[in-house]
């Protein structure tokens, strides 16, 4: 007879075992700054689902919001409308230690900073296992991560040592260290030439297809989303894809005096 | 005759002779149906690229009121160009090129990244065109007293181009 399996500490949290759907859900997403007496509105009704075992890239230039998008989903920033939704829970009903739990347990950040200190890279990767794992576990959680990225070789090395495309992977080994559910990775190709980037885009896609993780990438540039499952668009507030229906009806469907939808508003042309 | 040219939607002359002018040089101005037209082309969706001259066209003579019909016009163009990235994508995904380590992949991958960048120098030009047209929109509102909605998209960036002075 089978023993009843407990819950890991993952399951008994908050979010419950996996469920079906997007694992990421903005709804409806507004988001504004004020730069001295003026309004920036980066975020204008964003809808965005974003599923396990799919990588999605958000596409934007410098400033359009993609950044923000990636804070909105880890709840470092809250929506001025609208609601983000992990795995199937509101994020802004979660209390400060569920957040913080969230952060540890489920949600992955791919920076593109290094250490602070002098740290070998499998110290690096190690330290934020240290206190939920204990020593032991957490070096080893570290070497595979390290080995994931095919950068066991430098284990020892210093930040200061790597190249652009070695700080990147080890950047992706941090990560996915916790082995999360969801991984934020914002602008992984920075600085890297064609060989290193595709490496990079390849490797994120390859660790959701495999780990069954939901990657939410941002990029300043179309090829390096190349590789991504779901390419969006961002700019001037909105989200778009190539799915999305055309706004414009076409020309030999335009009568004059039809009335036509544009955003909420009826005009008659 | 001048009459029948109006009757027809045609161009009509305006004066006999611009003063200072040559003997053979006349003015024109639109007649109402030939306004009419304009209006109903400016409205049209515009094709989709590469002929882009005539949504460059239909920026450069719109009027404060149909900017909300332009701003739709320039997404439909976003929206087609992301299309045809992942027209692209779907194909090189379908070509399984090899590693860009080898030779012939990492051709393969700067061919891809050149077309790539067209698009999305596209992209970046019509995302930059609709905010200005959506912040022109919205001064020209607030300025004319027609906002309709509260909570309309407020853009920050001034109209301070050509473009704006025109329609301003």
């Amino acid at each position: 007879m089978l023993a009843k399996r407990r819950p890991s500490v993952r399951e008994r949290g908050p979010f419950g075992g996996m469920r079906v759907g997007a694992l990421l859900s903005l709804k409806s997403v507004g988001k504004s700054y004020w730069r001295g007496d003026t309004e920036v509105r980066v975020l204008h009704d964003v809808t965005l689902d974003v599923r396990a075992g799919e990588v999605t890239a958000v596409w934007g230039t410098r400033g359009s919001g993609k950044s923000t998008v990636l804070k909105l989903a880890a709840r470092l920033e809250t929506p001025d409308s609208g609601s983000v939704f992990f795995n199937g829970v509101d994020l802004a009903s979660l209390s400060e230690r569920q957040h913080a739990r969230l952060m540890l347990e489920w949600i992955g950040w791919v920076r593109r900073a290094g250490p602070q200190s002098d740290l070998r890279m499998l110290d690096y990767v190690a330290l934020p296992l240290l206190a939920a794992h204990g020593r032991r576990d957490a070096y080893t959680r570290a070497e595979a991560a390290l080995e994931r990225v095919g950068l066991s070789a430098l284990a020892r090395q210093r930040w200061g040592s790597l190249c652009d495309g070695e700080r990147a992977l080890i950047g992706i080994a941090h990560g996915i260290a916790r082995a999360p559910r969801l991984l934020l990775v914002d602008d992984p190709t920075a600085n890297l030439d064609v060989v290193e980037r595709e490496r990079v885009t390849e490797l994120l896609h390859s660790l959701a297809d495999e780990q069954a993780i939901a990657v939410l990438m941002a990029v300043p540039d179309m090829p390096a989303a190349m590789h991504a499952d779901h390419i969006f668009s961002l700019g001037g507030g909105r989200l778009s894809s190539a799915s999305m229906p055309p706004p414009v009806p076409p020309a030999d469907e335009l009568e004059h005096g039809k009335v036509i939808h544009l955003r909420g508003r009826q005009q008659v042309l | 005759m001048r009459r029948q040219q109006a009757g027809a939607g045609r161009p009509r002359s305006a004066s006999r002779r611009a003063p200072g002018s040559r003997a053979d040089s006349r003015s024109f101005e639109a007649t109402p149906a030939g306004v009419r037209h304009f209006e109903e082309w400016l409205l049209r969706s515009s094709t989709a690229p590469p002929l882009r001259d005539e949504l460059h066209m239909k920026v450069a003579l719109c009027q404060p009121h149909n900017l909300p019909r332009l701003v739709e016009l320039v997404y439909g163009q976003e929206l087609i160009c992301l299309g045809r990235v992942q027209e692209l994508k779907h194909t090189f995904e379908r070509m399984r090129p090899p590693a860009p380590t080898r030779w012939s992949g990492l051709v393969l991958v700067h061919i891809r990244d050149a077309e790539l960048s067209f698009w999305e120098a596209r992209l970046t030009w019509l995302q930059g065109v609709r905010e200005s047209l959506e912040g022109m929109h919205a001064e020209y509102e607030r300025a004319t007293g027609t906002a309709r909605l509260p909570a309309q998209r407020r853009v920050p960036a001034a109209p301070s181009s050509a473009l704006a002075r025109r329609v301003g």
